[in-house]
C-alpha cells in the first residue's frame, strides 16, 4: 500500500508541470491568433484614446512578459479574467452556470457508449468468428462513421416527433428544475428527493446522451473484442477454469477485469473527444450547456470567456487523464511499481 | 492406496484446423492406480499435452474428443455435463501447467486464486477460505503473510508453488503436471519434485507428472507411458524400462539421455524430426526413424501388446513378430542391421 501511496504522489506532483505547459500554450495561441480584442470590443468607430484606455484598463499595454506572469497568477487564484460583454460577469461564474449541464450530458454518454461498447464487444469476442461477431463489427464502424448532429436528428425524428416517448430538446420540463446543490439536475433530483425533477431530467437526457454514447461506442466494441478474445486465450483462464470456477466467474472476475486495462486507457483519451462530442449534441438538442455557450460567446467575439473556457477544459481534461491512471493503479498491481 | 482410479481407452483428440484435421491423440489406452505417480513422456507435438488436458476436457477449440472413454473412479467424464465436469475439476482432479509467470492472473493476490479452488466448490466463508488458503502457502514453503501479494512479486519457483497449492487445495484423487518444472531452473526445479513427491505421499494423491524430460521421470515416476505421434508406445514401470526398453523408441529416448559419468559425452539425438499429425505416415508412425523397422511397420498399425506386465505397442512384439516364434530370417537379419 506504500507503494500505491507513492505512485499517487508521484502522478499528481507530474500533473504541474503539465499545467503549467498547457497554461503556457494556451496564453501564447491567444496571442498570436489574429485580430484585436479590444476593437472586437468597443468596434471599429472607437477613437485612439478609448482604445489605448481600455487597453491599459485590461493590462494589454503591459510588456508580453509581464502579461504572462499576471495570467499565471490569476489562473491560479482561480481568476479567468471577466467577460467582455453582459455586464462583466467573471468568466468563473458564466463557466459554472453551464458546465454542470455539460458535465452532466458527457458524464451518461460517456457510461452509454461504454456499457453499449462493453456489451458488444463481448457478445463478438466470445463468439469470435460468428455471424454475431461480425455483426458486431459492422456495428462499431458504422456508429464510429455517424455524424452526431444527423444521429441526433434522426433520434429526435423518431422518438420525439414520430413516436413522442422523449422530448427533442431543452434540459428539464418548465417549472421543474430542483434545487440547485451542484447543478447536475440528476444529481440535485436525488439529493432533494425531488422524484417529479428526477423523471423529466432524465427524460430529456436520454436522447442526447443516446446519440452521443452510440457515436462513441463503437471504438470500444472494437477494442473490447480484441482485449477480451486475446484474455481468454492466456493461460491463467485455463488455470482459472481448471480449479472449477464457473464461465460467469471467469469471464468477470478474470477475463474482463483483465480486458479492461486497454479499455481503460481508451477511456481516458476518449473524454476529451466526449468533451467536443458534446458541444455537437448540445447544439443538436439546444442543451444548455458549455456547447451552446461557447458558440454564442465566439460570435460575440467574447475574447476573455473563450479564453478561459479553454484554460478551463484543458485543466478539466488533465484532472481526468490523472483520475484514470490513478484508477489504473487500483485496478493493476504491476503500474503501482 | 491400490486399486484403479483412472481408466483410458481408446480416448481421440482431434483439433479441427484450417489446415487439416491434426490427430494429436489418437487411440490412447491409459491406466492410473490410485496413489501412483505416472510419467507421460514423449517429444513436443506428442500429444501428451493434449491428453493431460482431455481428462479434465479443457482442451480448447478447434479441439474435441472425438471417441473413447476416460473413466475416473466409475464415472465416464466424456459422458458427464459441462456442469458435473465443473464439479470435478479443481475437487477431485487438480492441474498444474507449465508456465508458472503466464498462468496466474496478474490483476488477483495469489492467495485469493489458491481461496478461490476452496470457494467454487465449498459453501464457505471468505474468511474461511482465506484461512485455508494461508495454510496451504505454508503447505507448499511460502510464509503465509505473502497472502496478499501479486504474482509479479513472486519469481518463477513460488509461481509454480502457489499453482501447486491451488491444485491441491481440496485434496484432489488425481493431480495432472503438465510440464510443471520446465520453465524453472535446475535447482528451483529439484525442489519443486521433491514438493510434488512428498505432498503425493502425504495425501495419498495420483499424479500425471507430464513431461519431455525422460531423466526426470526416471527419478519420480512409478510407471512411464511414452508417447509418440499421439499414441502411447510403451506403458512400464520405471525401473523395468530403464533396464529393458521394449519400444524401439524408448529405447532411443533413454539413450538421449546425457550422463555426465560417461567419457562418451556426445549428445545422442533421434534423426528424423517427429510425425505431421495431419497426415500421420501409414503403419507405425514411429517407423520412417526407426532402427528395428522391418516389413508390416510401413504399411500396418502396430498392436498393443501385453509383454510381462507391460504394454507395448510395437510390431516387434506382435505374433508374428520377428521375435515369435516362426519369426522370419528377414526381420531378424533387420534388426541385426539396425544394431550395428
Amino acid at each position: 500500500m506504500a507503494s500505491l501511496r507513492a505512485y499517487v504522489l508521484t502522478r499528481i506532483l507530474l500533473t504541474i508541470p503539465m499545467i503549467f505547459i498547457l497554461l503556457t500554450v494556451v496564453f501564447l495561441v491567444m496571442r498570436v491568433l489574429p485580430g484585436n480584442p479590444v476593437i472586437a470590443m468597443v468596434g471599429m468607430k472607437a477613437s485612439e484614446e478609448q482604445i489605448r484606455q481600455l487597453m491599459h484598463q485590461l493590462g494589454l499595454d503591459k510588456p508580453l512578459w509581464r502579461q504572462y506572469l499576471d495570467y499565471l497568477s490569476k489562473v491560479l487564484r482561480g481568476d479567468l479574467g471577466n467577460s467582455m460583454i453582459w455586464g462583466r460577469r467573471p468568466v468563473i461564474d458564466e463557466i459554472m452556470d453551464h458546465f454542470p449541464a455539460t458535465i452532466e450530458l458527457t458524464i451518461s454518454g460517456f457510461a452509454v457508449s461504454v456499457l453499449l461498447g462493453i456489451v458488444t464487444g463481448t457478445a463478438a469476442g466470445l463468439r469470435r468468428g460468428t455471424g454475431l461477431d461480425l455483426a458486431m463489427r459492422v456495428y462499431s464502424i458504422v456508429v464510429y462513421a455517424l455524424f452526431i448532429p444527423w444521429l441526433g436528428m434522426m433520434l429526435q425524428y423518431v422518438f420525439g416527433v414520430k413516436l413522442g416517448w422523449f422530448p427533442v430538446g431543452g434540459r428539464i420540463g418548465p417549472m421543474m428544475e430542483p434545487e440547485h446543490v451542484t447543478g447536475l439536475y440528476v444529481l440535485d433530483s436525488i439529493l432533494t428527493l425531488n422524484w417529479g425533477s428526477l423523471a423529466s431530467a432524465l427524460r430529456y437526457l436520454t436522447l442526447p446522451s443516446l446519440t452521443l454514447g452510440v457515436v462513441l461506442s463503437g471504438v470500444y466494441t472494437r477494442l473490447v473484442r480484441t482485449s477480451l478474445s486475446e484474455v481468454l486465450e492466456q493461460d491463467f483462464i485455463r488455470a482459472a477454469r481448471s480449479r472449477g470456477v464457473s464461465e460467469r466467474v471467469v469471464l468477470f472476475r478474470h477475463a474482463l477485469k483483465n480486458a479492461f486495462i486497454p479499455i481503460l486507457t481508451m477511456m481516458g483519451l476518449q473524454f476529451a473527444l466526449l468533451l467536443a462530442g458534446a458541444v455537437l449534441t448540445e447544439t443538436t438538442f439546444s442543451w444548455p450547456g458549455m456547447g451552446t455557450f461557447l458558440m454564442e460567446r465566439i460570435i460575440y467575439r467574447d475574447f476573455t470567456t473563450v479564453q478561459g473556457t479553454i484554460v478551463f477544459y484543458a485543466l478539466f481534461v488533465a484532472l481526468v487523464s490523472l483520475l484514470v491512471d490513478l484508477i489504473y493503479a487500483y485496478i493493476d498491481p504491476r503500474i503501482r511499481y | 492406496m491400490g486399486g484403479e482410479l483412472l481408466r483410458i481407452e481408446d480416448l481421440k483428440v482431434h483439433y479441427f484446423t484450417s489446415g487439416g484435421v491434426v490427430r494429436a491423440v489418437d487411440g490412447v489406452d491409459l491406466e492410473v492406480g490410485r496413489g501412483e505417480l505416472v510419467g507421460l513422456v514423449g517429444e513436443s507435438g506428442s500429444g501428451k499435452s493434449t491428453l493431460g488436458l482431455a481428462i479434465p476436457r479443457l482442451i480448447p477449440p478447434p479441439g474435441r474428443i472425438v471417441g473413447g472413454s476416460i473413466v475416473f473412479d466409475g464415472l465416464d467424464l466424456t459422458e458427464l455435463s459441462e456442469e458435473g465436469m465443473r464439479d470435478i475439476r479443481g475437487r477431485r482432479i487438480g492441474m498444474v501447467f507449465q508456465d508458472p509467470m503466464t498462468s496466474l492472473d496478474p490483476l488477483m493476490k495469489v492467495g485469493d486464486q489458491i481461496a478461490e479452488t476452496i470457494l467454487a466448490h465449498e459453501d464457505v466463508s471468505k474468511s474461511e477460505a482465506r484461512a485455508r488458503a494461508e495454510e496451504l502457502l505454508e503447505a507448499v514453503g511460502i510464509p503465509r503473510d505473502r497472502y496478499d501479494d501479486y504474482p509479479h512479486q513472486f519469481s518463477g519457483g513460488m509461481r509454480q508453488r502457489v499453482m501447486i497449492a491451488s491444485a491441491i487445495a481440496l485434496k484432489p484423487d488425481l493431480l495432472i503436471a503438465d510440464e510443471p518444472t520446465t520453465a524453472l531452473d535446475v535447482i528451483v526445479q529439484a525442489q519443486i519434485l521433491h514438493l510434488f513427491r512428498e505432498l503425493q505421499r502425504s495425501m495419498g494423491m495420483s499424479v500425471i507428472l507430464i513431461t519431455h524430460d525422460m531423466a526426470l521421470e526416471m527419478q519420480v515416476a512409478d510407471r512411464i507411458a511414452v508417447m509418440y505421434g499421439g499414441w502411447i508406445v510403451e506403458y512400464s514401470p520405471a525401473a523395468a524400462m530403464a533396464r529393458n526398453p521394449l519400444n524401439p523408441y524408448t529405447a532411443e529416448l533413454l539413450k538421449a539421455i546425457p550422463n555426465i559419468e560417461l567419457e562418451d559425452q556426445r549428445l545422442v539425438s533421434i534423426p528424423g524430426s517427429p510425425p505431421d499429425l495431419r497426415a500421420p505416415p501409414p503403419g507405425c508412425r514411429f517407423h520412417p526413424r526407426c532402427r528395428r523397422r522391418f516389413e508390416p511397420c510401413a504399411t500396418e498399425e502396430p498392436p498393443l501388446v501385453e509383454v510381462d506386465g507391460r504394454l507395448v505397442k510395437c510390431h516387434l512384439y506382435a505374433s508374428g513378430g520377428p521375435d515369435s516364434a516362426g519369426g522370419s530370417e528377414r526381420g531378424e537379419g533387420e534388426r541385426e542391421n539396425g544394431r550395428g
